[in-house]
C-alpha cells in the first residue's frame, strides 16, 4: 500500500478502458500554435494516481500509454492511505470532454466522465500523434507519456 | 652524530598522510632557491649564498652577504686552491657535520681577519677540520669585495661552489633561520671566528646529495568507518509478532569485547616502518589525540583479540589495527603519534584520521517550483480546483514537496555498507490551525454542517516507521538515490505526503492537519547475524520536518478550494539536524505509517 521501495517486481498493466455510452462532442481544435514553439519530451519516470470505484492505484505511464501500476498500491481503498509517497499526477479526474487519449502513438479522442472513465467520441478520427499541436488551450492529452516544453526549455 | 637542523615532517599530503620523521637530510640546492632570508633577499638556484657576521648584544650582525654561481665558480677555485698551497679538500664524506658539534667545538680557522676584510692561509689549518667544514676548510685566501675587503677572487664562495659542485661539500644552512638578535641566534648554522677582530664568516648553503632518509613512518587510513555493525553476533534487538530485528544491535562492534569469531571488516591496519635508524632504540606510544568527536581504539588484529598499546618489543616494522568507536563532527579530528628513540635522539611520526561517515551537511528542504513566489509545495490532487480528491505536499508542477539530502565524507575507496534514511512519522495534528466543530472540537475535517472529522490511525500509535507494508528493513527509499564523488557521498530521497478525502468531502468548508516526520541518517551494514540476513543500523544524526494541510471554502460555501498555506512543508533546514546515535524512535517493522491512515468521526 505504501509506496516505500517502489519495487516493479509485478507490474500490471492496465489499461484505462473507455467505459460504456459515448457522447459524440465536438471538438474544436483551436489554432495550431508556430510547429517550432513546443517540443514533446518522452518522460515515464511520473507517478500517477488513477482513482476508480473507491480505489486508489498509483503506478506509472509506459510509453504506449498505458498504466502500470505499482502492485503494492493497486486498487487501495481511498478509506484508508499511506502517509508519505512520492508526488503524484492525478490522471483520471477531473471529468472533462474534449480529451485525447495516447494509445500506442495515435491519439483517440473523447470524454474523461465523473468515474475516471475515458468514453472514446463515436466516429472521431484517430489521428496521429505526430500531427498534435501543443498549446495552452489545445485538447489535452490525459495519459500522456511524457511533456510538452518550450524548445530550448526544459520546463512545462 | 645526526645533524639536528630539525625533524622534518614529510607530509604525504592528505588525511592520513604518511609523516615521516627523519634525521633530516639537509636541504639539496634547490631548497635553498625560495628561502627568503632575514636581509629579505633570497637565494636564487645553483647559487651558494655566503655572509660575513659579526657577533653583537642582540645577537649577530651580517656585514656583507653574497651569492656566487656554483657552476662558474669551479675554475676560480680550483686557482685559488692552487695558490693557497692546498691540492683539493680534505674532508670526508658529505652530511657528517653536526651543527651543535661545531658550535660546542668551534674550529677556528687561521686568523688574519681585520676590520672588514676577512683573511686566511691554508696552511694554518690542515687537518684540523671537523669533517666536511669542507668548502670554507679548503683554505682560501678569501679575499673578496663582497667581505668588504680589497682585490682578491671570490675566493671563499668559488672554493665553497666547486666543492658544492663537487659533491663534496657538506656546510651547513637552512632556509628561514633567524638571524639579527632574538634568544636563539642561528642555532642551527656553521659559524667560524675569524680571529681577534671578531668577524666570522657563516654560510650558508645546502648540501650535495642527501644522505639516505632515516626516520620511522607511520602508515594509517585517512579515512576509518565506525564500527557501528555487529560482527561479533550479538543478537538483534527485536519487536513485534512474530519478534522482527529493528535493525539496531544488541551490542554494536565498538562496545563489544573481543575477540570476534571473524574479523571485522571495519577495523583496518595500519603500519609503522623504521627507515635506516639503528636497532635497539625504544618506543613511547602510541599516543592519541583527540581535536573532536572522532574516537578510535587500537586492536592487535581485525578480531579484536587484544589491545594494542605498544610495539612489540624488538620489532622494527609492525602492524596495528584502527576501530573507529564513534564519528567525527569533522575532518582529521584524531591523531595517533609514535616516537622512536635511539642513541638519545628521538625520531617522531605522526598520522591523522577521520572516522567516517563525517556529515558535510544533512537536512530537509522545502521545495517549490523554479520561479514560484508563493513556493507552494501543497495542492488539491484536482489540480487548481478543490480538495474533493484530497491534498498532497507537492509542488504545481508534481515535484516532491520536501527533498532529503545527506552529503558525507567516506573515503574512497568506499567502506563497508551503505548510508541511509529511516524516517518516523511522529506527530498527527488535526485542528492545528484552529479549525473546530460546532462542539468546539478540534478537527482535521469541518463540513458544512459544521461537525468534523479527524485523521486517525488505522491500527497502533505513533511513532510509526515509515515504510512499504511488507518491507524488511527499516530504511526509507523513495526516490533513494546515491552518488559518489571521490570520497564524498551524496543521498538523496524525497516525500510528498497525502490527505485523501473523507466522505463527503465536496461538502467540506476546512481541511486542517499537520504531520510531522523524524528523519535519521544511518549508516546500514548487510550482515548475517545469528544466522539471519538483516540489516544494522547505526544512527548519526536526525532532523524534523513537517507538513501542513490548510485549506478553506472560499465564502464559506463548499467545496474546499482556497489552500490557506501554500508552502505547508517546513524543517529545520536544508543543513540544520543533531548529531545523536539513539535508535529512531520507531523501527518495529510492524508498526508502520503505511496503509495506517483514516477519518474518524469527531464529536
Amino acid at each position: 500500500m505504501g509506496l516505500h521501495g517502489m519495487i516493479l517486481a509485478h507490474t500490471v498493466g492496465m489499461r484505462i478502458v473507455s467505459a460504456a455510452a459515448t457522447v459524440c462532442l465536438a471538438v474544436q481544435l483551436v489554432d495550431k500554435p508556430p510547429a517550432d514553439e513546443y517540443e514533446f519530451v518522452p518522460d515515464t519516470s511520473r507517478w500517477m494516481i488513477v482513482i476508480q470505484d473507491k480505489t486508489r492505484s498509483i503506478g506509472k505511464l509506459d510509453a504506449a500509454g498505458n498504466f502500470v501500476p505499482e502492485k503494492a498500491s493497486l486498487r487501495e481503498p481511498i478509506s484508508v492511505w499511506s502517509v508519505s509517497g512520492p508526488p503524484t499526477i492525478m490522471l483520471n479526474a477531473p471529468a472533462q470532454k474534449g480529451v485525447y487519449e495516447y494509445r500506442s502513438g495515435r491519439l483517440i479522442k473523447g470524454d474523461l466522465d465523473q468515474h475516471g472513465n475515458f468514453v472514446p467520441e463515436i466516429g472521431s478520427k484517430v489521428i496521429d500523434f505526430k500531427d498534435y499541436h501543443y498549446s495552452k488551450d489545445a485538447p489535452r492529452i490525459f495519459n500522456l507519456p511524457g511533456r510538452f516544453v518550450k524548445k530550448g526549455s526544459k520546463e512545462e | 652524530m645526526p645533524n639536528l637542523f630539525g625533524m622534518f615532517g614529510l607530509s604525504l599530503l592528505g588525511p592520513g598522510a604518511i609523516f615521516l620523521a627523519s634525521e633530516a637530510p639537509s636541504p639539496a640546492i634547490s631548497a635553498i632557491e625560495t628561502s627568503t632570508r632575514q636581509s629579505g633577499t633570497t637565494v636564487a638556484p645553483g647559487f651558494a649564498e655566503v655572509q660575513l657576521i659579526s657577533p653583537s648584544s642582540s645577537g649577530f650582525h651580517q656585514e656583507a652577504s653574497s651569492a656566487t654561481s656554483i657552476a662558474s665558480a669551479s675554475p676560480v677555485a680550483t686557482a685559488a686552491l692552487a695558490a693557497s698551497g692546498q691540492t683539493g679538500l680534505p674532508f670526508g664524506a658529505p652530511d657528517s657535520f653536526d651543527v651543535n658539534e661545531s658550535l660546542q667545538n668551534p674550529f677556528a680557522p687561521p686568523d688574519g681577519g681585520q676590520g672588514g676584510q676577512t683573511t686566511g692561509a691554508g696552511a694554518g689549518f690542515a687537518g684540523a677540520l671537523p669533517a666536511s667544514i669542507d668548502a670554507y676548510s679548503s683554505g682560501l685566501n678569501f679575499q673578496n669585495s663582497n667581505f668588504g675587503s680589497s682585490g682578491g677572487a671570490p675566493a671563499l664562495q668559488s672554493g665553497m661552489s666547486n666543492a658544492i659542485s663537487n659533491g663534496q661539500a657538506t656546510l651547513h644552512g637552512r632556509p628561514a633561520m633567524p638571524m639579527g638578535g632574538g634568544a636563539s641566534p642561528m642555532p642551527d648554522e656553521t659559524i667560524w671566528s675569524n680571529g681577534a677582530g671578531g668577524k666570522s664568516t657563516r654560510v650558508v648553503r645546502p648540501d650535495a646529495p642527501p644522505p639516505a632518509t632515516k626516520g620511522i613512518a607511520l602508515g594509517v587510513p585517512g579515512y576509518v568507518l565506525v564500527d557501528g555493525s555487529d560482527y561479533n553476533n550479538s543478537p538483534m534487538i527485536t519487536a513485534g509478532n512474530p519478534p522482527t530485528s529493528t535493525g539496531i544491535p544488541t551490542t554494536y562492534d565498538f562496545a563489544a569485547a573481543g575477540p570476534f569469531t571473524v574479523n571485522d571488516p571495519n577495523i583496518v591496519p595500519a603500519t609503522v616502518t623504521i627507515n635506516n635508524l639503528p636497532l635497539g632504540g625504544t618506543w613511547t606510544g602510541p599516543t592519541i589525540t583527540y581535536s573532536g568527536s572522532g574516537r578510535i581504539s587500537l586492536w592487535t588484529d581485525a578480531k579484536k583479540s587484544a589491545a594494542f598499546t605498544a610495539p612489540p618489543a624488538g620489532m622494527l616494522n609492525f602492524t596495528f589495527y584502527i576501530e573507529g568507536t564513534h564519528e567525527s563532527a569533522a575532518l582529521n579530528d584524531v591523531s595517533i603519534s609514535f616516537i622512536y628513540t635511539v642513541n638519545n635522539v628521538q625520531y617522531p611520526a605522526a598520522g591523522t584520521l577521520s572516522v567516517t561517515p563525517v556529515i558535510s551537511s544533512f537536512g530537509v528542504t522545502p521545495n517549490s517550483d523554479p520561479g514560484d513566489p508563493n513556493h507552494q509545495n501543497v495542492v488539491f490532487h484536482l489540480p487548481n480546483q478543490n480538495a474533493n480528491n484530497g491534498l498532497q505536499a507537492e509542488t504545481p508542477k508534481a515535484n516532491p514537496g520536501a527533498l532529503f539530502q545527506a552529503v558525507m565524507i567516506v573515503g574512497n575507496p568506499a567502506p563497508q555498507g551503505n548510508a541511509a534514511f529511516i524516517q518516523d512519522f511522529e506527530l498527527l495534528w488535526n485542528g492545528i490551525e484552529g479549525t473546530k466543530n460546532k462542539n468546539g472540537t478540534s478537527v482535521g475535517w469541518l463540513f458544512n454542517d459544521m461537525s468534523g472529522m479527524d485523521v486517525t490511525l488505522v491500527n497502533g500509535s505513533l511513532p510509526l516507521l515509515d515504510v512499504l507494508a511488507g518491507s524488511t528493513t527499516q530504511q526509507y527509499k523513495i526516490d533513494l538515490n546515491y552518488v559518489t564523488n571521490g570520497g564524498t557521498l551524496t543521498m538523496t530521497a524525497d516525500d510528498s505526503p497525502t490527505i485523501a478525502p473523507p466522505d463527503n468531502a465536496s461538502n467540506g468548508l476546512a481541511v486542517d492537519l499537520q504531520e510531522g516526520f523524524q528523519l535519521y541518517l544511518a549508516w546500514e551494514w548487510s550482515q548475517v547475524v545469528q544466522g539471519s540476513a538483516v540489516s544494522v543500523f547505526y544512527p548519526v544524526a536526525f532532523t524534523d520536518w513537517a507538513v501542513t494541510f490548510y485549506a478553506k471554502a472560499t465564502g464559506g460555501v463548499p467545496p474546499i478550494n482556497q489552500i490557506k498555506i501554500l508552502d505547508g512543508v517546513n524543517s529545520w533546514g536544508s543543513n540544520d539536524y543533531t548529531a545523536s546515535n539513539d535508535a529512531p524512535d520507531q523501527m518495529d517493522l510492524t508498526k508502520i505509517g503505511a496503509g495506517n491512515l483514516q477519518w474518524s468521526n469527531v464529536n
